[in-house]
C-alpha cells in the first residue's frame, strides 16, 4: 500500500467538494427544515451563468464570488417563493421536499435550454499540479479543499460566535421559542438559504473546473454529500463536514484497492452499518419527543 | 285476371344475381388496393425515434435528434417523397431501457408510426426490439447503435449502417497491437455493451500479437472522480489503454492521466469522436485515436455543405458535429429508401426496398449496401486521431469484418 497517504490525501481533497454540500443542506435543514434537493442544480446554474460571464471577460476569481452571489440569491428566492408559502402544514417536509426534487429538474432543462447539452471546458483558478506522496494533485483541487475549509470555518465562526448565528441556531432548535423572544424566523430563513447555496456553488465552481461544466455536474457530488449528511448527521453541521470529507477518502479507498465499480456500494454499505448503530448519525442529535 | 309472374321472377332473380357479382367484384378489387400502412397519408409519412433528451446523455440526444430533423426538413422543403411530406415523432427515453419499451408501444399504438429511423441507444434498442420487430413488426431502419448479433442473422425488419460497437472494438484492438503495444488497459462502464467491447478489443490484440496482455478495469456511467483509477493506472505502466466510457468519462479519465503524467496513447470508439471532446480535454487528448463511422463535419463537399446549411436553419445553436451528421446521413438512406419503393408505400415495400439498395453513397458515410442477407450497410470504419487540436483522418478506411 505504498499509496496509501497519497490516496488519502487526495481523498480528503476531493470529499471538501462533498462536505461543501453536505454543510450547505444541514445549515438549510436546520433553518426551514427542508431538505433541498436543488442545492446541486441551484449551484451548477450559477456556474453557468458565472462561465457565460468568465467567457465575456470576467476574472476567473471574481467569477467565484459572482457563483457565490448568484446561488444564494437563487436559494433565497426558492425560500421566499416555494418553500415560504408552504407555511407549517402537517406534510409539509414532504411537499418541501417534492417541490425541491420539481425545481431541481426544472433548472435541469432550463440549462439545456439556455446553454445546450454539450458539456464545455471551464477554467481553473490556479493551472498546475503538486507532488504529494508520489502523485499529483491538482493546484485547482488543493485550493478547492482550502477555500472549502475556509467557508466552513467562517460558518462555524458566525454560527457560534454572532448574535445573529446564535438566534439561527436557536431558531433551528425551537422556532415557537425564537419566535417568542422575538428572533425573526423569515430573515433567519433567508440568510440560511443563501449561505447554505452558496456553499452549493462554491462545489460546482472547482467540480466544473475538474471535470467538465455539463448539467448534471453535481449528481455524483450530490449523492455523496448526502451519504456523508447521513453519516454524520443531518442536525451537526460538523458532522456533515466531517461525514463528507470520510466519504470522500471512503470512495478512494474503494476505489483503489477494491474496485472502481464498487466504489458506491462499499461507501454506502459502510454508512449503512453506521447508521445501524447509531441512526441519527455519528454527530447527529436524536430525535426528541414534545410533550 | 291472372299475371305471369315468372318473366318478373326471372327478371328479379337475373338483377339480383348480377348485384351479387357486381358487389363481390367491387369488394376483391377494393381488398387488391392494398391497404394503407400505419403512418403514411397522402400527404405524410409519420416516423419515430427514442433519444436520450434529458439526463447526462442529452449530449447525445439532441444533436441526433437535430440532424434528423434537418434532413427531414430538406426532404420537406424540395416537396417530400412521392408527395409525402416526413413528420418525426421523437420521445425522450433518458437512455433507460425499461422507460424505451413503453415509449416504443406509445410511438406504435398511439402516434401509429411508420417506421423507426435512427432511434439511439444500444441498450434501448436491445430492450425493445423484440417487441418492435417481432411482435409489432415495424421497421427499425439505422439505430445509432449496434450490436453484431443483431446482424447475424439478419433480423426482419432491421437495418444498420452503424458498425457495431464490437466491431469498433476489434478494430481497435489489432490497431493497439500492430502499434506495438504489449502491455494493454481496457477501461469500460459496467454496461453490457461497453464490458463485451472490452473483451473483443482484448481478443482481438491477442489474435494480432498472442504476447499482447490485457488487463480490464471499469467503472459505473457518470463516474466523475478519476483519481484513484488514474493512480492505479499509473502504477500498472502499461504502454496503451483502451477506453470505452460515454465522452463525459473519457474526458475526466484523460485528464486525471494527463495530471498524474501518464502520457500514453489512448484508443477509443467512434462514439467519442466529436469536436467537444477536444474543447473539454484540451491537450489531456492530444494524440488519442479513434474509429469514425462519417467523414469530418467540416468537409468541403456537397453533401455535408448541404447538411450544415440545412442544420443552420433547424438547429441554429447547433455547431455542426460529428453525431448531427451521422443521424442526417442515416436519415437520408431511409429517405432514399422511401423514394426508390414502386408502388404503394407499406413496410413490406420499404423492407423490399432497402434489401435492394447497392451501394448507395450519401457523401457522408462510407457506401451502403442492403440485400435480404445483408442488414448492416457497410463495416467500414475510418481511423482518425487527434493531431493539432482536431480530429484527423488517419491511413485508409479499414474493414471491421476483415484481417486489415
Amino acid at each position: 500500500m505504498g499509496d496509501f497517504p497519497a490516496v488519502v490525501i487526495s481523498g480528503i481533497v476531493s470529499g471538501s467538494t462533498y462536505a461543501l454540500l453536505a454543510l450547505g443542506i444541514v445549515i438549510i435543514f436546520r433553518s426551514t427544515d427542508t431538505v433541498n434537493f436543488a442545492i446541486g442544480d441551484t449551484g451548477t446554474l450559477a456556474v453557468f451563468v458565472t462561465g457565460s460571464l468568465i467567457a465575456a471577460g470576467l476574472p476567473i476569481a471574481a467569477g467565484l464570488l459572482v457563483a457565490i452571489v448568484l446561488a444564494g440569491l437563487m436559494g433565497v428566492a426558492t425560500e421566499r417563493l416555494l418553500i415560504r408559502p408552504l407555511g407549517h402544514s402537517r406534510n409539509v417536509l414532504f411537499i418541501a421536499l417534492v417541490i425541491t426534487i420539481g425545481l431541481g429538474l426544472l433548472i435541469h432543462a432550463g440549462i439545456f435550454l439556455g446553454w445546450g447539452t454539450r458539456s464545455r471546458s471551464f477554467p481553473v483558478l490556479v493551472p498546475g499540479s503538486a507532488n504529494i506522496f508520489g502523485i499529483a494533485l491538482a493546484w485547482n483541487k488543493i485550493l478547492a479543499a482550502v477555500i472549502a475549509a475556509a467557508a466552513m470555518g467562517a460558518v462555524a465562526w458566525f454560527f457560534t460566535k454572532t448574535a445573529f448565528g446564535t438566534a439561527m441556531r436557536a431558531t433551528a432548535e425551537d422556532p415557537g421559542a425564537a419566535r417568542m423572544i422575538g428572533i425573526d424566523a423569515g430573515r433567519v430563513a433567508t440568510i440560511a438559504w443563501f449561505v447554505g447555496s452558496g456553499m452549493a456553488a462554491i462545489a460546482a465552481f472547482f467540480l466544473a473546473a475538474d471535470t467538465s461544466l455539463n448539467a448534471s455536474l453535481t449528481i455524483s457530488a450530490l449523492f455523496r454529500a448526502f451519504a456523508g449528511v447521513f453519516l454524520g448527521g443531518l442536525t451537526s453541521m460538523a458532522g456533515a463536514v466531517i461525514g463528507g470529507f470520510v466519504i470522500g477518502v471512503l470512495d478512494n479507498i474503494a476505489g483503489r484497492y477494491i474496485s472502481a465499480n464498487y466504489r458506491d456500494t462499499i461507501v454506502f454499505a459502510v454508512i449503512v452499518l453506521v447508521l445501524f448503530i447509531r441512526p441519527a448519525g455519528v454527530l447527529g442529535a436524536g430525535r426528541k419527543e414534545r410533550v | 285476371m291472372e299475371t305471369n309472374l315468372k318473366p318478373l321472377t326471372q327478371f328479379f332473380m337475373k338483377f339480383t344475381s348480377a348485384g351479387l357479382v357486381a358487389g363481390t367484384l367491387a369488394l376483391g378489387a377494393g381488398n387488391a388496393v392494398a391497404q394503407p400502412s400505419p403512418g403514411v397519408t397522402d400527404t405524410e409519412i409519420k416516423i419515430g425515434a427514442y433519444l436520450p433528451l434529458s439526463g447526462p446523455i442529452a449530449s447525445y440526444g439532441i444533436p441526433l435528434l437535430a440532424g434528423m430533423q434537418a434532413a427531414i426538413n430538406t426532404a420537406n422543403e424540395a416537396g417530400g417523397v412521392k408527395g409525402r411530406k416526413f413528420t418525426l415523432v421523437a420521445e425522450d427515453n433518458k437512455f433507460n431501457p425499461q422507460a424505451t419499451v413503453a415509449i416504443a408501444r406509445k410511438l406504435i399504438t398511439r402516434d401509429e408510426i411508420f417506421a423507426f429511423v435512427a432511434p439511439m441507444g444500444t441498450p434501448s434498442t436491445a430492450a425493445a426490439m423484440d417487441y418492435i420487430l417481432n411482435e409489432a413488426k415495424v421497421p427499425i431502419i439505422n439505430p445509432y447503435a449496434g450490436m453484431a448479433e443483431w446482424y447475424n442473422p439478419p433480423r426482419d425488419f432491421f437495418y444498420g449502417a452503424q458498425v457495431p460497437l464490437e466491431s469498433q472494438a476489434k478494430v481497435i484492438g489489432r490497431w493497439a497491437a500492430k502499434d506495438g503495444h504489449k502491455k494493454l488497459i481496457a477501461v469500460h462502464l459496467t454496461l453490457v455493451t461497453n464490458e463485451r467491447q472490452a473483451n473483443e478489443f482484448a481478443q482481438a490484440a491477442k489474435r494480432m500479437n498472442p504476447d499482447v496482455a490485457v488487463e480490464f478495469l471499469s467503472t459505473k456511467l457518470g463516474s466523475t472522480d478519476f483519481g484513484p483509477m488514474a493512480i492505479e493506472i499509473a502504477s500498472k505502466k502499461p504502454d496503451a489503454i483502451a477506453m470505452f466510457f460515454t465522452q463525459n468519462e473519457t474526458v475526466a479519465l484523460a485528464k486525471e492521466l494527463r495530471l498524474q503524467n501518464v502520457r500514453i496513447p489512448i484508443y477509443t470508439y467512434a462514439g467519442i469522436v466529436i469536436n467537444s471532446t477536444i474543447d473539454i480535454a484540451g491537450a489531456s487528448v492530444e494524440g488519442m485515436k479513434a474509429v469514425s463511422y462519417i467523414v469530418p463535419p467540416s468537409l468541403d463537399t456537397p453533401a455535408v455543405r448541404e447538411y450544415r446549411t440545412a442544420l443552420a436553419k433547424v438547429a441554429p445553436n447547433e455547431k455542426p458535429d460529428y453525431l448531427s451528421l451521422n443521424s442526417y446521413g442515416y436519415m437520408k438512406i431511409f429517405i432514399e429508401a422511401v423514394r426508390r419503393i414502386n408502388g404503394p408505400i407499406t413496410r413490406q415495400t420499404l423492407v423490399q426496398s432497402m434489401d435492394n439498395m447497392r451501394n448507395y453513397d450519401t457523401g457522408i458515410l462510407p457506401s451502403v449496401t442492403y440485400s435480404p442477407k445483408q442488414h448492416m450497410g457497410t463495416t467500414s470504419l475510418q481511423r482518425v486521431q487527434i493531431t493539432g487540436g482536431k480530429w484527423n483522418i488517419l491511413g485508409d478506411a479499414v474493414d471491421s469484418e476483415k484481417d486489415w
